[in-house]
C-alpha cells in the first residue's frame, strides 16, 4: 500500500506545542498536544523555559515520528513552523539562552513603551515597522534587558525568538521569518530589512538579530543527530513558516478584504488581509507580512476568554461539585438563558490592562449597570457580551482605515455556539465559523503545501480550510447591542482619568 | 480536663526534650491577657483552638480562629490579640526552639531527606499557617500531654514521633488548602515549580498525586488532559532541560549532571537523553 504523502506543523504557541500532520487534501492525519508553563517572577512579568519548550516539541515530534503504526501508513514530506509573536530570549556566543524567555504578555517594558511610542522616534518606528510600539513588543523588551539587565546586555550576541531558538537548536543557524520579524518593532516593512532607526534607539547592528527569509524558506536543515533520532530524510523540508496570527487568518479560508478574522481564545484579536499597511495616526494597529506584497494588519486584545475564565473562578462557589472546565461549560449555559444586553449589565473587560484600540495598559475592569435583580448568570453573560463589544470596538476602529463585510471566527471561546451568536449580533454582520480548532496548524499547511508546489498560489491553498455553521445576525438584537455599545464606548473613554488613578492605588499599595 | 503546663526548667519531663520550650493548655477570657497586647513570637509555635473563638492579629492581618482551626507562627512574627473584648475559649500551645520547619527538621525530626524537602516546600508557601478544621491537632496534644503525665516506657520516641506527625499532619493539609482539586491548572502551575526545584528528588507518580491532591489514576488522567504528557514524561521533560542548560552552561561532570537532574545512574541519563535529543551528553556538550 503506498503510503499517504503528509506534511507536518508545528505551532510553538503561548501554553502549549501544538503538532499536527495533514494529507495534501488538508485532512489531518495526526495530532499531538504538550504544554509548558509561564512563570511569572513578578505580578507583570512572563516568562517561558527555552529549553522546556525545544523539548516539549522534540518530544512530540519524536512520539510521531517513531510510531510506527504512524510511519506505516504515512510519509511527513516536509516540517512547517508556526509560533506566537513576541518572545525575547538573549542568547550568548555559543548560543546558549541567557535565562528564559519574555513572552507577548509580559508588562516589564511598560513605561520603556510608554516613552518611545510618545516620542518622534517612536513615531518613525511606527511608521517604518507596523508594530503598535508597546511592552509586548522585542523592541521595547530588548531596550528594557539593555537598562535594568545589563550583565545580561553585555553577554548577549543575538536577541531572537522562541522560534529562532528551536531553529537554531535543529539546525544550527539563525533565521528568522518575514512575519515573526515584522512583529518585533525592529523590522523595516518596507526594506524588509532591520530598521535603522529601531537599531539606533536600542544601540544595536544587525548582527544582533537572524537573517530574515521569506515564508517560504526552506533551505533549513537538520542536524545529523535529530534527523537521525526522529527518523527523517535528507529529501524533508524544513520551511519556516510564519506567526500564529497571520497562519490563522489563513486558515480562514479567504483572504478577501473585506473579511475580519474574529479570534478569542484565552486574548483575542481582529484581523484584516490587505495588500499595503494600515498607517494609523495614531499607531493602533499591528501590521504583518504574510509574503510579499500581502499583510495582515489588525488589533490585539488582552481580554478575551481569560475574563470568562476569570468569573468562572471568581464565582466558584456557585458550582463548587464541578471541576473547572466543567463550570466553564455550565457558566456558559447559565449565560445563555439571559437575554442579549444581560438586562441592563455592562461589563468593560480590562482585567490585563487593555491594548487594541485603547492601547492603556491602566484600564481596568468594570461592572456597569449592576442592579438588585442581577444573578450570577447576568455576570457572567455580561462578561461574554464586553468581551464581544471590545472586539467590534476593534473592528470599529478598523473600519475607519478599511471595509468590513463579513466575519470569520476563530479561536476556542468564539467558536462556540453561544459566543459566536453574540459577536454575530453585536457585529450585525454574517459570520462564518471555524470548523476546526487547530487554525495555525491548518494555516502553516497552506502555506507549506504551497512551498511545496501541491498548489500553485497561497490563493489555491485556501481550498482545503474547514469551515464550520454560517449565522446571520439578528436585527432585533443588533439593535439591543448598538445602544449598550454606545455606553460601553463612552464610559470607555470616561473612566480614563480614574483609570489612571485606579491603576496607581493599585500599583502603590 | 485539666490545664496543663510543661514549661522548660519548671518542668523535669522537658529535660528529655531539650528543644521544647513548652507546652500548655490556656483557658482564655479576653480580660485574662493584658489589652491589646502585642507580642514579638520567640519560638516555631503552634496554637491549636480547643473550644471558643479568638480574633488575632499577625503580622496585621486580622486572623479568626474557630474550635479545631491550628496556627503555626515563627520567630519574628508580630502576634497580637485583646481585638475583641469578647473572646472566651481554650487553646493549646507548642513552643519549640527553632526558627523555621525548617530548621526543626533540620536538627530534631526523624523525618528523612526526600520526603523533608517536600515537606519544605510546603511549609515554605507561606506564614503565618492557619489550618483550618484540623482535627488531628485534638489528638495530638492529647496524646502527648498523657505521655508526659505517665512517662511510661518509650515515652522519648513516641513524643518525638508525635511531633513529627503532627508537621506530617500539617503539610498534608496545607497541601490540600493550597491545591483546589477544581481548580487543577492552577495546583499544576505550583506542582510543576515544586519539581523543578527539586528535581534531583526521585518523583514517584503517586507523590506527584498526592501533592496536588488527587489519586494517582485521576492525576494521570487530568494531566494527560492538560499538558498533553503522562506524568512520568512531563517530568522526563524537566529533567532534559535542565541536563541540557546544565551541560550547556556549567563544566559538571555528566555524573553530577545526571545526579542533580534526577537520574537514578549516568546510564539511565544518557540513555534517556540521547533517546530524546539523538545527542548522547558528551556529544551534546561538544556538538549541541
Amino acid at each position: 500500500m503506498a503510503k499517504r504523502a503528509c506534511i507536518l506543523t508545528i505551532d510553538i504557541g503561548t501554553s502549549s506545542a501544538q503538532i499536527a500532520a495533514f494529507d495534501f487534501t488538508g485532512k489531518e492525519t495526526v495530532y499531538r498536544t504538550g504544554s509548558y508553563p509561564t512563570f511569572h517572577p513578578h505580578p507583570d512579568w512572563s516568562e517561558q523555559d527555552p529549553e522546556q519548550v525545544f523539548i516539549t516539541v522534540l518530544f512530540l515530534l519524536k512520539g510521531i515520528l517513531n510510531d510506527q503504526e504512524y510511519t506505516r501508513k504515512h510519509d511527513i514530506r516536509a516540517i512547517v513552523l508556526s509560533s506566537s509573536m513576541h518572545s525575547v530570549l538573549a542568547v550568548d556566543r555559543q548560543g546558549n539562552a541567557l535565562g528564559n524567555a519574555i513572552i507577548w504578555s509580559d508588562n516589564r517594558a511598560c513605561h520603556i513603551a510608554n516613552e518611545l511610542k510618545h516620542s518622534k522616534m517612536g513615531e518613525t518606528i511606527y511608521a517604518n515597522c507596523g508594530t503598535p510600539i508597546h511592552a509586548m513588543a522585542p523592541i521595547s523588551k530588548i531596550k528594557w534587558i539593555k537598562e535594568q539587565d545589563r550583565e545580561k546586555f553585555r553577554k548577549a550576541v543575538k536577541f531572537i525568538s522562541l522560534k529562532e531558538y528551536l531553529i537554531f537548536q535543529l539546525t544550527g543557524e539563525y533565521y528568522i521569518d518575514y512575519s515573526l520579524a515584522s512583529a518585533t518593532g525592529i523590522f523595516n516593512l518596507k526594506d524588509k530589512a532591520w530598521d535603522q532607526t529601531a537599531l539606533d534607539f536600542l544601540e544595536l547592528d544587525p548582527s544582533y538579530f537572524s537573517t530574515a527569509v521569506e515564508p517560504s524558506f526552506c533551505e533549513l536543515k537538520l542536524k545529523e543527530p535529530y534527523l537521525h533520532s526522529l527518523r527523517l530524510d535528507r529529501s524533508v523540508k524544513l520551511i519556516i513558516g510564519s506567526s500564529d496570527g497571520c497562519l490563522e487568518s489563513l486558515s480562514s479560508g479567504s483572504m478577501d478584504k473585506k473579511q475580519a478574522v474574529v479570534s478569542v481564545t484565552s486574548s483575542g484579536a481582529v484581523r484584516v488581509f490587505g495588500e499595503s499597511i494600515i498607517h494609523d495616526e495614531k499607531g493602533r494597529f499591528f501590521n504583518y507580512i504574510l509574503k510579499d506584497g500581502i499583510f495582515i494588519s489588525g488589533g490585539p486584545t488582552n481580554n478575551g476568554g481569560v475574563a470568562f475564565e476569570w468569573v468562572a473562578r471568581g464565582l466558584a462557589g456557585f458550582d463548587n461539585d464541578f471541576s473547572f472546565e466543567e463550570r466553564l461549560m455550565r457558566f456558559q449555559n447559565e449565560a445563555a438563558k439571559v437575554v442579549s444586553g444581560s438586562e441592563g449589565l455592562i461589563f468593560l473587560p480590562y482585567l490585563q490592562g487593555e491594548r487594541a484600540p485603547i492601547w492603556n495598559s491602566n484600564a481596568r475592569g468594570t461592572f456597569f449597570g449592576l442592579n438588585i435583580i442581577h444573578q450570577p448568570r447576568h455576570i457572567m453573560r455580561a462578561v461574554i457580551e464586553g468581551v464581544a463589544f471590545e472586539m467590534y470596538s476593534i473592528a470599529k476602529s478598523i473600519e475607519e482605515h478599511r471595509e468590513v463585510h463579513s466575519l470569520y471566527l476563530n479561536g476556542s471561546y468564539a467558536t462556540t455556539p453561544l459566543w459566536s451568536s453574540i459577536i454575530c449580533n453585536i457585529f450585525g454582520l454574517p459570520v462564518k465559523v471555524s470548523g476546526y480548532k487547530h487554525s495555525a496548524n491548518l494555516g502553516a499547511a497552506m502555506l507549506g503545501l504551497t512551498t511545496l508546489g501541491i498548489f500553485e498560489s497561497l490563493e489555491e491553498s485556501l481550498t482545503i480550510a474547514q469551515t464550520g455553521i454560517e449565522r446571520k445576525p439578528s436585527e432585533r438584537d443588533n439593535e439591543v447591542y448598538k445602544r449598550y455599545f454606545s455606553i460601553f464606548q463612552k464610559l470607555t473613554d470616561k473612566l480614563a482619568p480614574e483609570f489612571d488613578e485606579i491603576a496607581k492605588l493599585q500599583n502603590d499599595y | 480536663m485539666p490545664t496543663n503546663v510543661f514549661i522548660r526548667g519548671a518542668s523535669e519531663v522537658l529535660k528529655e526534650f531539650p528543644f521544647i520550650v513548652g507546652l500548655e493548655t490556656v483557658r482564655h477570657r479576653s480580660n485574662l491577657l493584658s489589652e491589646e497586647s502585642e507580642t514579638e513570637i520567640q519560638y516555631l509555635t503552634f496554637i491549636y483552638i480547643c473550644e471558643g473563638k479568638f480574633d488575632w492579629e499577625v503580622n496585621n492581618s486580622i486572623i479568626t480562629l474557630m474550635t479545631n482551626d491550628l496556627i503555626l507562627m515563627k520567630p519574628g512574627d508580630v502576634f497580637s490579640t485583646g481585638l475583641s473584648k469578647l473572646e472566651q475559649g481554650k487553646f493549646q500551645m507548642l513552643c519549640i526552639e527553632a526558627e523555621s520547619v525548617e530548621h526543626f527538621l533540620e536538627k530534631y525530626s526523624q523525618i528523612s531527606g526526600a520526603e523533608k524537602t517536600l515537606i519544605d516546600g510546603l511549609f515554605k508557601m507561606k506564614t503565618p499557617l492557619l489550618i483550618q478544621n484540623f482535627k488531628n491537632g485534638k489528638s495530638f496534644f492529647e496524646e502527648t500531654i498523657c505521655e508526659f503525665e505517665t512517662q511510661e516506657l518509650g515515652f522519648k520516641t513516641k513524643v518525638n514521633s508525635l511531633i513529627d506527625n503532627l508537621i506530617v499532619m500539617i503539610a498534608r493539609a496545607l497541601s490540600k488548602q493550597e491545591m483546589n482539586i477544581r481548580d487543577f491548572p492552577t495546583a499544576f502551575e505550583k506542582l510543576d515549580l515544586l519539581l523543578r526545584s527539586n528535581l534531583s528528588h526521585p518523583w514517584t507518580v503517586g507523590e506527584m498525586a498526592g501533592i496536588v491532591g488527587l489519586k494517582t489514576t485521576a492525576f494521570t488522567e487530568k494531566l494527560k488532559f492538560y499538558t498533553g504528557f503522562a506524568p512520568i514524561n512531563y517530568l522526563i521533560n524537566l529533567r532534559v532541560a535542565e541536563a541540557m542548560r546544565l551541560i550547556r552552561n556549567t563544566d559538571y561532570s555528566m555524573t553530577k549532571i545526571a545526579f542533580e537532574t534526577g537520574f537514578y545512574s549516568s546510564q539511565h541519563f544518557s540513555y534517556t537523553f540521547k533517546k530524546l535529543t539523538g545527542f548522547s551528553p558528551k556529544n551534546f556538550r561538544e556538538n549541541g
